[in-house]
């Protein structure tokens, strides 16, 4: 099971499983927590750069005219 | 845990939002595991949501006059992301147009190893100024990922720049490439440096894990120079590290530093009442040792032990298992650490006396030299009934 979630966690960090091999010592719950960590970075990341784009009309603007350009 | 994992942790945690305290479990990994998944969780975050990253560079570098006031309305995070996508000649034009405490924000999010180039594209007084400012917002942990970074004249302009020598050790604590400390260390004059090592062990500055880090990592002439200047503090000022790493468990990373000092500064470090009234101190010490395979640095320091300590030791060691008996019984051959060893074992119950003498004989296997060397030394220690039961006969 513990090599099944590292194996889970190495592909969505797109590494090969033996470059986490250290992460085996942990129990399924923390890598899940780990996983859980990536995530929410992920998606505080997404949520900052959507609100950045929110704000920033003009560059929206420019990127539209890029688009239809 | 030690200081590099505490290091690398702050970094990850950072990178992560987490706080001080989060997921506690990663403590227990080793500091190239947390370094890996700081690598690799930072790459996955660059290349989400790339091709708009992408997008927004191509558009900076077509209106780069535009882009410092795009970089405040987008804010750090995203600036940071389109960066790294932006020609590092070009990204360093807009940068010098960016004030140098917004672009200390945005470092934060920024991957040094993607800025490599740009980085040598700013000038020196503009890179002064961001080092500076990140002083100012106290994020040491990126100062820390930078350092490595910075070409030698640039980092001496940082540190010339940088008067308070605390601010330097709190950034040295952080660097990712921890085997370029002595080259720092050694860009301070060595007035800055004896100024860096008693700051640090003043009570008024919590500094004793960033100079202990400093110490651990330096080459042993400065682990030498700057270990003695701690070491000839008096006792009130030793008893104070001796108590924080024993609290913080820190003895992998200082052993090797106490092992590099002058003899006459070891002597007296391993002989203070405090280590022979606190046994649970040698207990760690002991322990550490052997989890940390310090035993071959550890060694020659029990050979300059007087009565009291001794007996103590011999008290700690008598607990050790097997494994570990053999393992410092391996280093004793190596080192040649005879005399301490048998010095140890003599002041030990008989039972285990003959444990030791066992692992000794075990580790000669038929080397008969060898066998009638132990023979001898074992019966001026005064082994010889430990040497009988045992059956270490010479050949």
């Amino acid at each position: 099971m513990v090599d099944q979630a590292v194996d889970r966690l190495a592909a969505r960090l797109r590494r090969p499983a033996r470059s986490l091999s250290s992460l085996s010592s942990l129990s399924d719950e923390q890598l899940e927590q780990i996983e859980a960590a990536i995530d929410a970075a992920s998606s505080t990341q997404s949520k900052t750069i959507n609100e950045a784009l929110q704000k920033a009309w003009p560059l929206r603007l420019l990127l539209l005219g890029r688009a239809i350009q | 845990m030690s200081l590099a994992v505490r290091s690398e942790l702050a970094k990850l945690r950072q990178q992560w939002h987490l706080d001080d305290q989060a997921l506690p479990f990663l403590e227990q990994l080793p500091e190239t595991q947390l370094r890996e998944l700081r690598t690799a969780s930072s790459e996955l975050l660059f290349a989400q949501n790339s091709v708009l990253f992408r997008r927004l560079a191509k558009l900076a570098n077509r209106f780069s006059l535009l882009a410092p006031w795009l970089a405040k309305m987008i804010g750090p995070l995203l600036t940071a992301r389109i960066v790294g996508e932006i020609p590092a000649r070009n990204a360093a034009r807009i940068a010098a147009r960016v004030e140098p405490a917004y672009v200390a924000q945005i470092a934060a999010f920024l991957d040094p190893r993607r800025t490599r180039d740009l980085i040598q594209f700013i000038h020196k007084d503009y890179i002064v100024e961001v080092a500076l400012a990140l002083i100012e917002r106290r994020d040491y942990p990126t100062m820390g990922r930078f350092v490595s970074y910075l070409n030698d004249e640039v980092l001496q302009a940082v540190l010339d720049a940088v008067d308070d020598e605390a601010e330097l050790l709190r950034a040295a604590f952080f660097m990712d490439s921890k085997n370029r400390l002595s080259h720092v260390v050694r860009m301070l004059p060595q007035a800055r440096r004896r100024k860096v090592v008693l700051l640090a062990l003043d009570e008024k500055h919590p500094l004793l894990d960033e100079i202990m880090c400093v110490l651990a990592n330096v080459n042993f002439a400065l682990k030498r120079e700057l270990g003695d200047l701690a070491a000839a503090q008096d006792d009130a000022v030793i008893a104070r590290v001796i108590a924080h790493t024993q609290q913080a468990g820190l003895w992998g990373d200082l052993m090797p530093v106490v092992a590099s000092l002058s003899q006459t500064q070891q002597k007296r470090i391993a002989n203070l009442p405090i280590l022979s009234q606190q046994p649970e101190v040698i207990e760690s010490l002991v322990l550490a040792a052997d989890q940390h395979n310090l035993w071959l640095q550890v060694l020659p320091l029990a050979g300059m032990l007087e009565e009291p300590m001794l007996q103590v030791l011999a008290q700690v060691a008598a607990q050790l298992p097997h494994a570990a008996i053999e393992r410092a019984a391996q280093a004793v051959l190596i080192g040649e650490y005879w005399e301490v060893m048998f010095d140890v074992i003599r002041r030990m119950p008989f039972a285990k006396q003959c444990d030791f003498v066992q692992v000794l004989k075990d580790l000669s296997g038929s080397d008969a030299l060898l066998d009638a060397r132990l023979l001898a030394r074992a019966k001026a220690h005064g082994l010889q009934r430990a040497t009988d039961a045992v059956g270490l006969i010479a050949a």
